[in-house]
């Protein structure tokens, strides 16, 4: 066992022909709240859908607590973007949350009493136990992502992958939510989050991971987050990486 | 002699219960169904197969393919007219729906990404030209020009015990899959993504949404046509989206709200070649009353607003 | 059957002209329709004007009128009546209840149409040949088409054509840049009322001929077509109205000529999926063959691009003058000769020429760069290569300038070789 809650080796993906990721190695250890920043475009969402097998890779080797991707699923959980959900779905709060029990249920089972007694007791820790019949439609951006912390919790896993939680969502929630990252960290979970807002990275994170197609650095954030870092990811170089990138889809599909 | 001949509406439901009764308790054989009871019962359990199927297209916002299946599902039906010779046999009509629903699927897919058409374009070139082709083989081949024109409108009076036989295994069959699989079904439909992680298989559920599609689009067209299948699909999960927002009572009253209206319809259609002498368009008839029933749910949804709004004021 | 009598002889000159004019009129603006992504529109609207054609077909039966043209025109308004009737319902579905675009084109689509079919049933027993009329609308039939249908489908393909030009330039403004269509005072929604309008009317120009059911295609295929093989909107109006009408006159064409190729002169074939499957014909061809971006083309120049990376390999060796090659590229080898980057010695082996050395040392010189470049960008300097084994065959001058300058000239790569100048 190396130790290693999240180790990727020579991972490459490309969606369809556009490369996303060239050639990402890293190691993260466990019980750390890790960031990715980088400009839009990069792969951040690209890297998270990829370490849970929801897009395919080239190329590359990924192991997860010391295993390979199929056997930890039930150790994962996934925050989406908000903006990437209908929210005129048909749901409750409770329903929302309840979806997060599903895999451990299999096919042909209900969520019974336990499940749910799981899912009230994620939603006291967000602070949303009181809506849980409210209609998702109803809900503040803030409320809507405190309802997928909920979900996530409810998975009891020792992953968990946020995409962008901290956009778009009033300050008492940024507080709030912030605090339960620190709480699940003091746990000894891993936590691996796309961030977009450079200014609160020291305060909200044990490690940062500069991204853009390729992996510029990472590492403690004291360590890393320095302005060099963050003109090589955002600087003109960058804008050389996103020629170079579409020189090469456009070549791979023959134009 | 048809029991239902010069009924009205109310004595219409009233003897309809009354041979329903009359069925349950065994006195009455199914041999002896009178041709209007034999329309409501496909009708309800095409209305009810098609809500079921439908809730969920409409969730993942797939709608346009229906409709785009509903056209190409003609080249299924000519071609297993032309291999099998007759309609009624279910080996026929699954080949069909299931060729077909394939086709569309696949034909969609190569449009969009190895052509690089728009999305929208692809869908509406598919079904087109699918749906000439289909009408060039009936013509070809069938010399029966009246297939193309019943495909489109269907034709409820020609409906057989046979029919009866085919819409209740449909009913049998999306209601298992969908009760086996709600679970997966929903969260498929809602975040894709998640389903993927947790292990549900949410392109599998696709598929098998798009293929109880097509079976029950084969399966409608003889009754109701298959551009009036799409009323069926669509219109009573929209209704009964007004009156919830729970996703199991949507399921279930957008069923009892397509089978009330195919009840209506028939009744209705009974009433006014009664009373007036006219012989109307089951089909057609279905789609209105479902358009209507739309209305008035529209209607009570704004009242429970208003309702609500209003109690609200009077605690402030 | 010679192609010029279709324009002669009485009886087909109607029928193909009419489809001509048809076929232009809704390619045009299905062009309209493509740009805005809304090709389904055109799909729920069609079906929707069939109550209409119901409706005039009642109230003209009830009437005891025998007139054609009275018909045509009373189609003509009750058709569009329907269509906005059901615009403004999908456009109330969508704004108002917050209902997804699809399941409101079918909703509306499949209501309208079944309130069509319920009209139309009133007359099947009581005025069979008022049903009859009715149902022409809905597969079209252009061979019982007229020179007074001609005259009148030709008034209105004239009007949408007039319209188009005399607003060409707000609409090209409109669609492709809203800020400024905006600033030079052009209110749009006045203008998407006209563009729907035209839309209603193409709709009713289209139905006679190739029916209600399949007029969508003439929306769709032919703009998609013209979308390949154009750079600019002039130019897309041009190769749509193109593909449209030659589609209008195929369809007319080989509903004639194939039972004849066939041997079966009783045989009848329906124009309308002919003119259809004549529309989906060309739109293939053009998504296949486009000069530009035509998906065959783009697989040879894919190959093309697989066997220029190729010799570039060949000539990457070359340079560094790195073991024997293998004989079965003699191939490739040949095409390198004839290009006059290497030459064969007397002793029999390959040498590069002047020509073929600045070639290889520019292959190096990118695969080099771009080593340095990742390494600057964070990369360990064991893992740079793969990548650069790529983009040495992709990067353009351009981007070589811009490294050279970012990256500060460097003379050597991470390896401590030489980048050549």
């Amino acid at each position: 066992m190396s130790g290693y809650a999240i180790e990727v080796k020579e991972l490459s993906v490309s969606y369809g022909k556009t490369p996303v990721l060239w050639d990402i190695h890293f190691s993260i250890p466990s019980g750390v709240r890790v960031c990715i920043v980088g400009p839009n475009g990069a792969g951040k969402s690209s890297l998270l859908k990829t370490l849970l097998g929801i897009v395919p890779s080239l190329s590359g080797e990924i192991k997860l607590l010391g295993n390979s991707l199929k056997e930890v699923k039930s150790k994962m959980a996934y925050i989406p973007q908000r903006s990437s959900i209908d929210w005129d779905f048909p749901a409750t709060v409770l329903d929302v949350v309840l979806m997060g029990t599903y895999g451990r249920l299999g096919f042909f089972k209900w969520p019974g009493k336990a499940e749910k007694e799981a899912a009230f007791a994620a939603l006291e820790k967000v602070g949303m136990a009181a809506f849980c019949n409210r209609q998702i439609s109803e809900l503040s951006g803030g409320q809507q992502q405190r309802v997928f912390f909920a979900r996530a919790l409810v998975h009891e896993a020792e992953l968990y992958f946020m995409d962008e939680p901290f956009a778009g969502i009033d300050l008492a929630t940024e507080k709030a939510l912030a605090a339960l990252l620190n709480e699940l960290k003091e746990e000894g979970k891993t936590l691996l989050i796309t961030h977009h807002d450079l200014s609160t990275v020291r305060d909200y994170y044990d490690w940062v991971m500069f991204l853009n197609t390729c992996l510029i650095a990472y590492g403690p954030t004291e360590k890393v987050f320095t302005l060099e870092n963050i003109q090589r990811a955002y600087g003109q170089s960058a804008h050389l990486l996103t020629q170079a990138k579409k020189l090469t889809e456009n070549r791979t599909s023959g134009f | 002699m048809n029991p239902y001949w010069k009924k009205t509406f109310f004595s219409f439901c009233a003897l309809f219960f009354q041979r329903l009764w009359l069925l349950m308790s065994g006195e009455l054989s199914f041999a002896e169904l009178a041709p209007d009871e034999i329309q409501v019962f496909v009708l309800v359990f095409l209305s009810i197969s098609s809500a079921l199927v439908g809730s969920f297209l409409v969730l993942r916002k797939m709608a346009m393919l229906a409709n785009s299946l509903s056209h190409t599902i003609l080249v299924g039906i000519a071609l297993s007219y032309l291999i099998f010779g007759s309609l009624l046999d279910t080996k026929a009509l699954l080949v069909a729906s299931l060729v077909s629903g394939l086709l569309t699927v696949l034909l969609t897919h190569f449009f969009t990404h190895a052509l690089r058409l728009q999305a929208e374009a692809s869908v509406g070139l598919v079904f087109t030209s699918l749906f000439a082709l289909g009408v060039l083989l009936v013509t070809l081949f069938t010399r029966n020009v009246h297939l193309g024109v019943e495909a489109v409108m269907g034709n409820v009076d020609g409906l057989e015990f046979g029919d009866l036989k085919l819409a209740f295994g449909l009913f049998l069959l999306s209601s298992v899959s969908l009760a086996l699989f709600f679970k997966e079904f929903t969260v498929s439909a809602f975040d894709p993504e998640l389903a993927s992680l947790l292990g549900l298989f949410p392109g599998v559920c696709n598929l098998l949404l798009l293929l109880l599609a097509s079976v029950t689009a084969v399966g409608a067209f003889r009754a109701v046509g298959v551009l009036l299948f799409l009323a069926l699909l669509v219109g009573p999960v929209l209704a009964a989206r007004l009156l919830t927002h729970k996703l199991k009572t949507l399921v279930v009253i957008a069923a009892l709200l397509g089978s009330l209206c195919s009840f209506v319809a028939v009744a209705l259609s009974r009433h006014i070649l009664s009373a007036y002498g006219t012989a109307l368009s089951t089909s057609g008839l279905i789609t209105v009353v479902i358009g209507i029933c739309f209305a008035f749910c529209l209607l009570a949804s704004r009242f429970k607003l208003a309702r609500a709004e209003g109690l609200l004021i009077k605690k402030i | 059957m010679s192609l010029w009598s279709f324009f002669t002889d009485p009886v087909l000159r109607a029928p193909t002209i009419a489809c001509m004019l048809m076929g232009l009129s809704s390619s045009l603006i299905g062009v309209l329709v493509f740009l805005q992504r809304r090709s389904l529109l055109g799909e729920a609207l069609a079906h929707a004007a069939y109550p209409g054609v119901a409706l005039s077909g009642l109230c003209l039966a009830f009437l005891a009128s025998q007139s054609e043209s009275l018909f045509s025109l009373a189609v003509l308004g009750g058709a569009l009546v329907t269509v906005f009737l059901a615009l403004a319902l999908i456009h109330f579905l969508e704004k108002k209840l917050s209902i997804k675009a699809d399941s409101a084109l079918c909703f509306t689509l499949s209501l309208f149409f079944g309130l069509g079919v319920l009209l139309a049933s009133r007359l099947q027993m009581s005025h069979p040949l008022w049903y009859k009329q009715i149902q022409l609308f809905l597969y079209g039939q252009a061979a019982t088409m007229t020179d007074a249908h001609v005259f009148f489908y030709g008034i209105l393909t004239l009007l949408i054509v007039a319209l188009l030009l005399l607003f060409f330039r707000p609409i090209s403004l409109i669609h492709f840049d809203q800020g400024l269509a905006q600033l030079s005072g052009l209110n749009a929604k006045w203008l998407n009322g006209l563009l729907l309008f035209l839309l209603g009317l193409s709709l009713v120009v289209g139905m006679r001929s190739v029916g209600l059911v399949l007029i969508s295609s003439l929306l769709v295929a032919p703009a998609s077509g013209a979308r390949q093989l154009s750079a600019h909107l002039s130019t897309f109006f041009w190769v749509a109205g193109f593909f449209g009408m030659t589609s209008g006159f195929l369809g007319n064409y080989l509903a004639v000529e194939i039972p004849l190729w066939l041997h079966l002169p009783r045989l009848s074939l329906p124009t309308g999926p002919m003119i259809a499957l004549s529309a989906t014909f060309l739109c293939l061809a053009a998504l296949l063959l486009a000069p530009q971006r035509g998906y065959l083309i783009r697989e040879l120049r894919l190959l093309a691009f697989k066997v220029r990376c190729r010799q570039e390999n060949l000539m990457k060796q070359f340079y560094k003058a790195a073991g024997p090659l293998p004989l079965s590229l003699s191939w490739n080898l040949w095409r390198m000769r004839r290009k006059k980057w290497i030459f064969r010695t007397e002793e029999g082996s390959f040498e590069l020429t002047k020509e073929g050395e600045k070639i290889a040392a520019k292959i190096v010189r990118l695969h080099r760069l771009w080593e340095v470049y990742l390494v600057h960008m964070g990369q360990g300097s064991e893992k740079v290569h793969r990548s650069a084994e790529e983009m040495e065959h992709i990067l353009t001058p351009e981007v070589e300038k811009e490294l050279g300058e970012l990256l500060k000239h460097p003379r050597r790569d991470p390896h401590q070789q030489i980048i050549p100048r």
